[in-house]
């Protein structure tokens, strides 16, 4: 057991040291000083000044947690954090559960669930840190994180079976009056268009199952029962599915 | 108690200011000692201990002129190695060569004991601050080592007052529950 009593006794002694050995040292440090070369000193200097850049990238955080700019605090929490500065460890856990949080009202995709798995684990791997460090309370936050981001929760789905269009936030944007119209397009003239605009990119990524139907005049209309449409291989196609670009090997 | 802790901050303030007055030779004698001790209880390893002190005071010197201007020219050197030693273990901790298992920590102590009497008459204190996690310890080395206040400990560290309270409290209440130096391997607190 270990009082204060204790830590009174060692605080009474921490100092003493024999003056000899005091000014033996200072006299090394001086001449350790003078015989240092430019590229010491700079060394030192920018050491000197990467403890500032902490509290300065800590500062920043603070600032864009304050305006809502959570992925801009994330990025400045994460410089504080990796040097253990301050409290910057539990901050980013916090600012990375909260954007994994905007998750959960969007609609499934294996994007979204590969992107909220990866802010879920990064932000449980700094709570653990955190709680390593003392935050005791990140071992609650990060209970709370896991509850709640259970990957066998029912998910919204994009779309429903009547309304395949719908999935696009804002299928205005599209010249052509979103995804479902350009399925009617050729081929090539629809691989033109969805390289050049972003609505109907995106639409046809979240599309969980099959690409909406093409219109009366497309050459190849998908399947009624809305599988996925059948692949026809070319040369050198394999039907298997590529791995993501996170996925393991 | 040390001196400094009898005194109200104002006080340690103002010895801080005459010892930087008096010079670098003046303020080094004072501080050394006490920020390579505070460094060996606070830190994994004792023998980074005298290099954080000696950068920082080497630090010190550099800006000698701007510490002079400091209403607290202390807290910036114990802030300063506070900061150099958790980047420092940050580093190794990511290229996973920092040793934080009790075993490790306890042979490191008996080195850092056969070359520091003050470490060998407490060695059983040091060995319940360095199992504590890293908030907690750096709080009760500030503020009973370093002689800070609560307030002052907050600025050095960069946390709320309401932090450090916390940190403290449960940091004393884990060392009177501290069981003597382990022989036995095992995980301190600080290891993830």
């Amino acid at each position: 057991m270990i009082t204060e009593a204790d830590l009174r006794a060692a605080a009474a002694t921490i100092d003493q040291a024999p003056e000899a050995e005091l000014r033996r040292k200072l006299s090394e440090l001086q001449a350790a000083r003078k015989s240092r070369t430019q590229r010491e000193v700079m060394r030192q200097q920018s050491e000197l000044d990467a403890l500032q850049v902490d509290q300065q990238a800590y500062q920043e955080a603070s600032r864009a947690e304050d305006t809502g700019a959570l992925h801009q605090a994330a990025d400045w929490y994460r410089v504080a954090a990796e040097n253990d500065f301050a409290d910057a460890q539990l901050k980013l856990a916090k600012v990375l559960d909260s954007l994994a949080g905007e998750y959960l009202t969007r609609p499934e995709s294996r994007a979204a669930t590969r992107e909220e798995m990866d802010l879920v684990s990064d932000a449980a791997r700094w709570y653990a840190a955190a709680y390593a460090a003392g935050d005791l309370e990140a071992a609650e936050l990060l209970d709370n994180l896991i509850a709640r981001h259970d990957p066998r929760r029912p998910r919204a789905h994009p779309a429903s079976a009547d309304s395949p269009a719908s999935a696009d936030p804002d299928p205005g944007a599209c010249a052509l009056g979103g995804l479902r119209n350009v399925m009617g397009l050729q081929l090539a003239e629809m691989t033109a268009h969805c390289n050049t605009c972003p609505p109907c990119l995106k639409e046809l990524f979240l599309w969980p199952v099959a690409p909406p139907s093409p219109a009366e005049n497309a050459p190849a209309p998908a399947p009624a029962d809305g599988s996925r449409m059948p692949c026809q291989p070319l040369s050198g196609c394999r039907s298997a599915p590529r791995p993501g670009p996170s996925d393991p090997a | 108690m040390t001196d400094s802790q009898d005194r109200d901050p104002a006080d340690r303030g103002h010895q801080a200011r005459a010892l930087c007055m008096a010079g670098f030779d003046a303020f080094y004698m004072f501080y050394r000692t006490r920020l390579v001790r505070f460094v060996k209880v606070q830190g994994s390893n004792a023998s980074w201990a005298e290099d954080v002190a000696d950068d920082t005071m080497m630090a010190a010197l550099d800006k000698w002129d701007f510490l002079l201007t400091y209403d607290r020219p202390d807290s910036w050197l114990f802030k300063v190695a506070s900061r150099k030693l958790r980047q420092l273990e940050a580093q190794a901790r990511r290229h996973c060569y920092l040793k934080e298992d009790l075993a490790s920590s306890s042979s490191d102590l008996k080195i850092a004991a056969a070359q520091d009497e003050w470490v060998a008459d407490h060695l059983d204190l040091i060995t319940g601050m360095r199992s504590l996690p890293r908030r907690q310890c750096d709080v009760i080395a500030l503020h009973h080592f370093g002689g800070y206040s609560i307030r002052e400990t907050a600025q050095i560290l960069e946390i709320k007052v309401a932090t450090v309270k916390t940190h403290l409290y449960r940091g004393l209440q884990a060392l009177r529950q501290h069981q003597g130096a382990p022989a036995a391997a095992g995980l301190t607190g600080r290891t993830l």
